[in-house]
């Protein structure tokens, strides 16, 4: 049995922590896992994930966000900024079927969840690694989220018990197949005065009868969401997290989690990716690099990046002074820059590809944010211009809350 | 020394002096009237000590850094001011490492507001020390006293304009808040200095960064309280959607710049990273700025559209930004080159 490097022993000094990180990760990483994924079944993504997330719980890396009092490491933004580096630089793993586990249920007990479902669900997650899906937008609920119509009528059983019947669809759950829970927002109040008064917000445990998963084969051919058919499920009223109509509110906690921490991993790794193009146009690898055109479009692209990443770091600042971020415009500069440089950088690379890029490849199975393939990323990039609220509504909701322009 | 002021409050009183002394009327009759170089209005704002920002403590100036300067051309490009003084502030700040006799000589003059710099870069020259050649389009040559050729040779020359040989003819610009002049030297006496060449690159390619953050920061918000109080089909116009979502983008684009000339500012990194992020930095910013200031005449229609009206002064100068010094293709090359060198 081998003793690996412990990284968060050396919080303290941050060159001897990035040096750790970098040993620990030369120690566990498969050189070649993304080579391994390719036109892998589902079921290896799965795996592969499951053992990413235990590698990471047994060095204190799958929650170093997390309170002490919940098995995290309270990580410093400094420290939580090399961590995303280090991780960014290995191209390591993402664990991102436990996004909704590690970021948005935490998010929304640590503020809202009673002592019993942080004590039952968190060290789920922590010490078991428990996938945890969304059930949040429906068919005809995206951008107009509180439009939703998923009902949760409130019953007693004949055996005593209090529940609430779920009927409804659900769509674009992340990872749902694999997971054993579900935060879920369902209609308890149709009759209230504003759509988004009579909204409450649920655990569902996935395995409950009349719960029907069915995965949505996406345009790049992956199929990390599903839908969610739910026929008179019961969730006992334990499950209710905060008050009954509450749940628009607690849902925006929930949200903010997302739009915030997992952006600044994925444009560290974006950097790295150009910055690597960079260093092979140096080294004359680069084919359309002497045309000049590309050359000055990629130079633009670069100092997008540059500049939506000191807008991240401006942000995390205001994440460390104020978690809550009040009404920061920041989370949403940071959500449209990134997606629409995203999306510019791909199409860029998919049109430097050529024909040789229009020849269909095996993709690599799971998490479409790290593919290597410009046709498989582009395709990939809508995901970000589309989901958290569609570019436009967050433009309108810019123009109007920012800029003071009339609803 | 930058750590001990306080850049907002800085900010504020340059704000309060050019709105007072050079705001928009100010500007307005400036570009009805032709747009010559007016010397009592920048011999008032010079005379406050703002050419001294930059200077050495040792020398008479305040010791401020570049984060104070970036403050002040950001005030600067607001107006849009018609005052001669980023490129006296560049001249001032190149001349950091002349010898005592230089800086004694020139740094008084250009501190009290009584003398103005002009600066030109990649100027083609004969060899020794009476140089015979030309400079065209020399920003802020009409109105300034004392002129720093950049050579392509590398060397740095500091011409008085009453040097022998020398001949300066103004070019008025389309943009009146600016002017110009393209200089003809004929056997002229120059004073070799020595400059730091990349770094007079940097802080050149950052004050048009900042101008154009201040101009398109600027217009930006004159655009949007024109949209709140126009109204056509019995509604304010900054409701209609896609009104909205071109203000929206256009806000992104400000904050994207103003992000990136923040980080180009600060400079952290070595030498060759830190003058390709400024080079990147102007690039973006202008982008930013023309985008906008097009843009901003389109929203305001055709009272946008007029003379009178002062979009045009901030389209104008955003033009001008976009072609100084090399103009933006040269910006982005570089910074290219310094990139694959830097990170290979």
């Amino acid at each position: 049995m081998t003793t690996h490097p412990m990284p968060l022993d050396h919080l303290h000094d941050e060159a001897a922590f990035r040096a750790a990180l970098r040993q620990w990760l030369s120690a566990v990483l498969p050189g070649d896992w993304k080579g391994k994924l390719v036109a892998a079944p589902e079921a290896d993504y799965v795996t592969f994930q499951h053992w990413w997330f235990d590698q990471l719980r047994r060095v204190g890396l799958a929650t170093p966000h997390w309170p002490r009092a919940w098995g995290g490491e309270e990580l410093s933004l400094r420290n939580a900024v090399i961590l995303n580096e280090e991780l960014a630089r290995a191209d390591a793993p993402r664990p991102d079927m436990f996004t909704i586990s590690l970021f948005h249920l935490p998010a929304t007990l640590f503020a809202h969840g009673t002592a019993e479902q942080r004590d039952r669900y968190l060290t789920g997650v922590r010490d078991h690694g428990e996938v945890w899906c969304q059930g949040f937008s429906e068919p005809g609920a995206g951008s107009d989220l509180a439009s939703l119509r998923t009902k949760a009528e409130k019953r007693e059983t004949p055996d005593g018990r209090t529940v609430y019947v779920v009927n409804g669809q659900k769509v674009w759950s992340s990872y749902g197949m694999y997971a054993r829970y579900c935060l879920l927002l369902a209609r308890t109040n149709p009759q209230a005065p504003k759509k988004q008064a009579g909204i409450s917000y649920f655990i569902l445990d996935m395995d409950s009868p009349g719960v029907t998963r069915r995965p949505i084969p996406q345009i790049n051919g992956g199929a990390e969401f599903c839908e969610l058919f739910l026929d008179d499920v019961e969730i006992p009223a334990e499950n209710l997290i905060g008050a009954e109509n509450d749940g628009w509110r607690i849902a925006q906690s929930t949200l903010s989690a997302e739009r915030g921490l997992i952006i600044v991993d994925l444009a560290a790794r974006l950097q790295f990716g150009m910055d690597m193009v960079l260093a092979d146009a140096g080294a004359g690898k680069v084919a359309w690099w002497p045309d000049i055109a590309h050359r000055r479009a990629y130079m633009r692209l670069y100092a997008r990046l540059l500049a939506v990443r000191a807008i991240i770091d401006r942000m995390m600042a205001e994440v460390i002074a104020d978690p809550h971020m009040g009404n920061s415009p920041l989370p949403s500069y940071v959500k449209l820059l990134y997606s629409e440089l995203l999306h510019d950088h791909w199409a860029f690379m998919l049109a430097r590809g050529g024909m040789e890029a229009q020849v269909a490849m095996p993709r690599m199975t799971g998490d479409s944010n790290q593919t290597t393939d410009s046709y498989d990323a582009y395709l990939w990039s809508y995901a970000w211009t589309i989901s958290g609220g569609t570019n436009e509504v967050l433009k309108n909701v810019l123009a109007e809350r920012v800029l003071g322009l009339p609803r | 020394m930058s750590d001990g002021i306080d850049l907002t409050e800085l900010r504020q009183g340059f704000r309060e002096v050019l709105s007072a002394e050079a705001g928009p009327e100010r500007v307005r009759r400036h570009v009805h009237e032709g747009g010559a170089f007016d010397r009592d209005l920048a011999g008032t704002i010079a005379g406050l000590g703002w050419s001294a920002l930059g200077v050495a403590e040792a020398d008479g100036g305040l010791g401020l850094g570049l984060p104070a300067l970036a403050v002040l051309y950001e005030e600067l490009g607001r107006g849009p001011a018609c005052l001669p003084l980023m490129t006296t502030l560049l001249v001032i700040d190149a001349l950091k490492d002349a010898p005592d006799s230089v800086r004694g000589r020139w740094l008084p003059p250009l501190m009290s507001g009584d003398l103005f710099a002009a600066l030109a870069l990649d100027v083609g020259l004969s060899a020794g020390e009476r140089v015979t050649g030309r400079a065209v389009h020399v920003l802020h040559g009409d109105a300034a006293g004392l002129f720093l050729l950049s050579a392509t040779d590398g060397r740095h020359l500091l011409v008085p304009r009453e040097a022998a040989g020398l001949t300066v003819l103004p070019t008025a610009l389309v943009d009146r808040t600016r002017g110009a002049a393209s200089l003809d030297l004929s056997d002229t006496p120059v004073l070799p200095v020595p400059v730091d060449g990349a770094a007079l690159r940097r802080h050149t390619a950052l004050a048009l960064a900042c101008d154009s953050v201040g101009g398109a920061d600027a217009i930006l918000e004159k655009t949007v309280e024109y949209l709140k109080i126009r109204t056509q089909f019995g509604q304010p116009i900054g409701g209609f959607q896609a009104l909205k979502h071109r203000t929206a983008n256009h806000k992104l684009r400000l904050e994207s710049a103003r992000a990136l000339v923040d980080l180009a500012v600060r400079g952290d990194g070595d030498g060759q990273r830190v003058l390709a992020l400024a080079h990147l930095a102007r690039a973006h910013a202008v982008e930013a700025y023309v985008t906008i200031a097009d843009d901003a005449v389109q929203l305001h229609g055709g009272i946008g559209f007029t003379w009178e009206h002062e979009c045009h002064h901030y389209l104008k100068r955003a033009w001008l930004n976009r072609a100084l010094f090399g103009g933006e293709d040269v910006a982005l090359d570089a910074a290219a080159a310094l990139l694959t060198e830097d990170v290979a």
